[in-house]
């Protein structure tokens, strides 16, 4: 994979010359004890798009985005937000940059209800000190009653149906995600990094996502998800990056991106007949197949 | 010259029964995760089981000195049997063994202290051999003797057995992952059984160490060897054991220099002055290999 | 058990309780410390040694211990808080220990190994719950406010509170300096409850007792640790009549079937809202911790 990256003419992943990409990632590079996770990974998102990062399991697109949210540190490469450099940032000051995530496996607060859940997003959003909190002053008052309504409308606009007071690790896996989605948008975020927002989801629901991202995007930010579901990805993003074994096969338009022979072998694989063949049996025999 | 030697010595045969203990410490640490804060009474209990029976059932020394290690290593079991196991299980976290440890160390702690007295004791003089050894101008006590050359076989077998036997082998997998060890067709539940025993066994006999180069048994005996093992395993890591062992050695020569030529009253402040000093310049220790909280 | 057997008691289980607010903060924010029986030790000598030479008056004494504490607290955070959570741990019980060394060994500060007499003007009950209504306060209004969302952020994943701009290191900071002040106004009311103080007098045993407070009442809310503490330390006085010397045993047996069996606590909101959630809805839904994903977290250390 060492031919250099084809892109599609037209689909703007090179950023016009003086306009800053909302994210700008170059040459990020990352290896796990020998193992060439992300290998020299060129991404530039230029602000309000919505871009989907795509690629098999193991492509490294998760450490991807958990290097821009500062978790992992990358070997090489550089990550800026809006033309800040932030790499070698920690993750909460990567975050003070604009920068807001959810998680592939949902990483809800045990114990805290939907509306903590979020209200705990709002940290960066509230002044409050700890003389006013145990004094009880009027700006706590204030602050907590802002925070809540606050916390209460962006549940209404993820489209939570649980009750607020519902301990948040009890809810249905799609509003698991979607207080996942309200609690990173209380940081009030330029950037939003979404880890498969529709793993487990069905059509209908996966689609409410996707309208929402729309919106989001109508309001401001710029969207980076990693996604499997192919129709979502058609319908909503406007451009892609497809990863393969940590190396980037094809950046541009997702109808074109997908269309790259590379891309789709990354996908369908150049599996031997033999276990093409094995995967049929097992297939027709199984009980009511998949 | 002849007082510095005598004492690098005494001070080595010291340090190896920090070091036989910090081996323990942090095998326990390192492979099972867990931060063992009842190993001290391991060794408590080895020692005092062996006072018991040479001095109340007068059994001979080194017989008695063999089943107070397999009595110590039978509590590390029973400690993994009973508290750490069903933690594990459950996956509770970090917090929830350090909790148990803490609870078996008051249960074991204040049984030592019940069964042994506020008193402390010694063997009686004729069942132990206590006769000198001169070698070249140094005059070497058995039990330095005994201690140091104890320190050589339990790091070389120790050493072997983690990195050479299939055992070893075992344990590295258990200790990265339990279930998928299961997998590859190794016993998870005997590995970490083998483990707790191998490790509390070893804390128990430096714990009869100490109480024989003392002449002194008493149910704060592992306290002592608490702190000090600890503070090898943190400057010297727990990855390999041979750095703790080698810390646990230099502890052993500190003091007992610190004491001579300084203060004996400071020696214990000695170590831990050491101790905080290295946590607070090399958090990640003096080998680094020690992981630091991603917080 | 005598009426004033009693009331001693219960006055100890009070005190014991603000130690128990004390080790609740900083594990409020991910931490766990014994620092706050060495903060105590610091307070209680300082103001014995204080009160002989100078003639410290009680009330300044205990302010003296909030602040000392509290800066103590700091100090402590700045040296401990960059350590991987088991040597942090494990620092802090070192701290302990080395806080009996200093006690035996600066005689003329703290009377050595005979220790010290202290005053015991504070040693009131007035005293004891006008303290701990203090922290109680203090606690419960922090619960819901910024610092205490972030805490409880923090404590449940601190990767995750990062991401949403928390600094795990500056909560844990805060929890350090609470901690301390707590820690500091506890040793200075055991020495006045006492009216004597040496070197066993803040150690290990009494680290046990609250530690084991905190778990048994539960590490999640403010009310957990008084609950526990007045529990824990009234169960051993009522055992010592049928164990004798083997009360402690009971104390460390309880210590682990609690971390095995009901890890939370006593005092547990978590358990109220699931069992609330189950009430509320009939029809089983993904309702219980099976349908919590469990699969290991994607960002490790």
């Amino acid at each position: 994979m060492s031919s250099p990256t084809r892109s599609a003419p037209d689909a703007g992943v090179v950023p016009d010359a003086g306009a800053p990409s909302a994210v700008s990632i170059v040459d990020l590079t990352k290896s796990f004890g020998g193992l060439k996770a992300v290998s020299e990974v060129t991404i530039q998102v230029p602000t309000r798009r919505i871009h989907g990062i795509l690629g098999p399991n193991g492509a490294g697109k998760t450490t991807v985005l958990n290097m821009v949210s500062g978790f992992i540190q990358p070997d090489k490469g550089s990550i800026s937000v809006f033309g800040d450099e932030v790499t070698g940032l920690s993750p909460h000051q990567i975050a003070r940059h604009g920068v807001a995530r959810t998680y592939q496996n949902i990483r809800l607060f045990a114990g805290m209800t939907v509306l903590e859940t979020v209200a705990a997003g709002a940290y960066l959003k509230r002044s409050s000190t700890i003389p006013g909190a145990i004094f009880f002053s009027p700006s706590e008052r204030r602050e907590r009653r802002e925070v809540r309504d606050r916390a209460t409308d962006l549940l209404r606009q993820v489209g939570v149906r649980a009750e607020p007071d519902a301990l948040a690790e009890t809810l249905s896996y799609g509003d698991q995600r979607r207080v996942e989605i309200a609690r990173a948008l209380a940081t009030e975020p330029r950037v939003l990094l979404l880890d498969e927002p529709t793993a487990g989801m069905n059509d209908a629901e996966s689609h409410e996502i996707g309208e929402l991202l729309l919106e989001l995007r109508g309001s401001g930010l710029t969207l980076i998800l990693i996604e499997h579901n192919m129709r979502l990805v058609e319908e909503f993003c406007e451009s892609v990056s497809v990863m393969n074994s940590g190396a980037m096969l094809a950046q541009g338009a997702p109808s074109w991106c997908l269309e790259q022979d590379d891309v789709k072998e990354a996908y369908f694989g150049k599996r031997s007949d033999a276990a093409r063949i094995a995967t049929l049996r097992r297939a027709r025999r199984g009980p009511g197949g998949s | 010259m002849e007082l510095l030697a005598q004492q690098l010595v005494n001070g080595i045969a010291l340090g190896s029964v920090y070091a036989l203990f910090a081996i323990g410490f942090a095998l326990i640490l390192a492979r099972m995760g867990i931060l063992n804060v009842a190993h001290g009474t391991f060794a408590t209990w080895g020692a005092l089981s062996s006072y018991w029976l040479v001095a109340e059932r007068g059994v001979d020394f080194w017989i008695a000195a063999l089943v107070g290690i397999a009595f110590a290593g039978l509590l590390g079991v029973l400690s993994d049997v009973l508290a750490f196991a069903p933690l594990r299980k459950r996956n509770a976290g970090m917090f929830a063994p350090i909790i148990a440890s803490i609870g078996i160390w008051i249960v074991l702690l204040s049984m030592a202290e019940a069964f042994a007295g506020p008193t402390t004791k010694s063997y009686p003089v004729a069942a132990v051999p206590a006769t000198p050894i001169q070698i070249g101008g140094l005059i070497v006590l058995p039990a330095h003797l005994m201690s140091i050359a104890a320190l050589v076989i339990v790091v070389t077998v120790v050493h072997l057995l983690l990195n050479r036997s299939r055992f070893g082998s075992a344990v590295r997998a258990v200790s990265v992952d339990p279930r998928s060890a299961t997998i590859v067709g190794v016993d998870a539940r005997r590995t970490l059984l083998a483990v707790a025993f191998l490790a509390a066994a070893i804390a128990g006999l430096a714990g009869v160490l100490a109480a024989f180069s003392d002449n002194n048994v008493s149910f704060g005996l592992g306290e002592a060897l608490l702190l000090k093992g600890f503070a090898a395993v943190v400057v010297g890591g727990y990855g390999d054991i041979r750095g703790a062992a080698a810390v646990g050695v230099a502890i052993g020569v500190l003091e007992v220099l610190s004491s001579q030529y300084i203060s004996s009253g400071f020696r214990d402040a000695i170590t831990f002055g050491v101790l905080l000093f290295v946590l607070v310049v090399r958090p990640q220790g003096i080998f680094g290999e020690r992981q630091l909280v991603r917080a | 058990m005598s009426t004033t057997a009693w009331i001693t008691t219960l006055q100890f289980a009070g005190v014991n309780a603000l130690f128990a607010l004390s080790i609740y903060a900083t594990l409020w924010t991910g931490v766990l410390s014994l620092a706050p029986i060495f903060f105590g030790a610091v307070g209680a000598f300082t103001f014995g040694y204080l009160a002989g030479t100078v003639g410290l008056s009680p009330f300044l004494g205990l302010v003296l211990g909030v602040v000392l504490g509290a800066a103590l607290g700091a100090l402590t955070a700045a040296l401990v808080i960059r350590l991987d959570s088991h040597y942090l741990a494990m620092a802090t019980i070192a701290m302990v220990l080395i806080g009996r060394v200093l006690v035996v060994n600066l005689t003329e500060l703290t009377g050595g190994a005979a220790g010290t007499l202290v005053p015991g003007e504070l040693g009131t009950w007035l005293w004891l719950i006008g303290c701990l209504v203090v922290a109680g306060y203090v606690l419960a209004r922090l619960a819901k406010s910024r610092f205490g969302m972030a805490a409880d952020a923090v404590r449940e994943d601190a990767a995750v509170a990062q991401t949403l701009g928390i600094s795990p290191r500056r909560i844990q900071l805060v929890g350090f300096v609470i901690s301390g002040a707590f820690g500091g106004a506890a040793g200075v009311m055991q020495a006045s409850f006492l009216q004597y103080i040496g070197p066993d007098t803040f150690y290990t045993h009494l680290g046990f007792v609250t530690l084991a407070a905190v778990v048994l009442g539960g590490a999640f809310h403010w009310a957990g640790p008084i609950v526990g503490a007045i529990v824990f330390t009234i169960l051993p006085e009522l055992l010592k009549d049928v164990m004798g010397e083997y009360d402690r045993v009971v104390t460390g047996v309880l210590l682990v079937v609690i971390i095995i069996f009901v890890p939370r606590g006593l005092v547990d909101l978590r358990r109220v809202r699931l069992l609330r959630a189950r009430s509320r809805q009939d029809p089983p839904r993904a309702g219980d911790d099976s349908a919590r994903p469990t699969a290991p977290q994607e960002v490790t250390a």
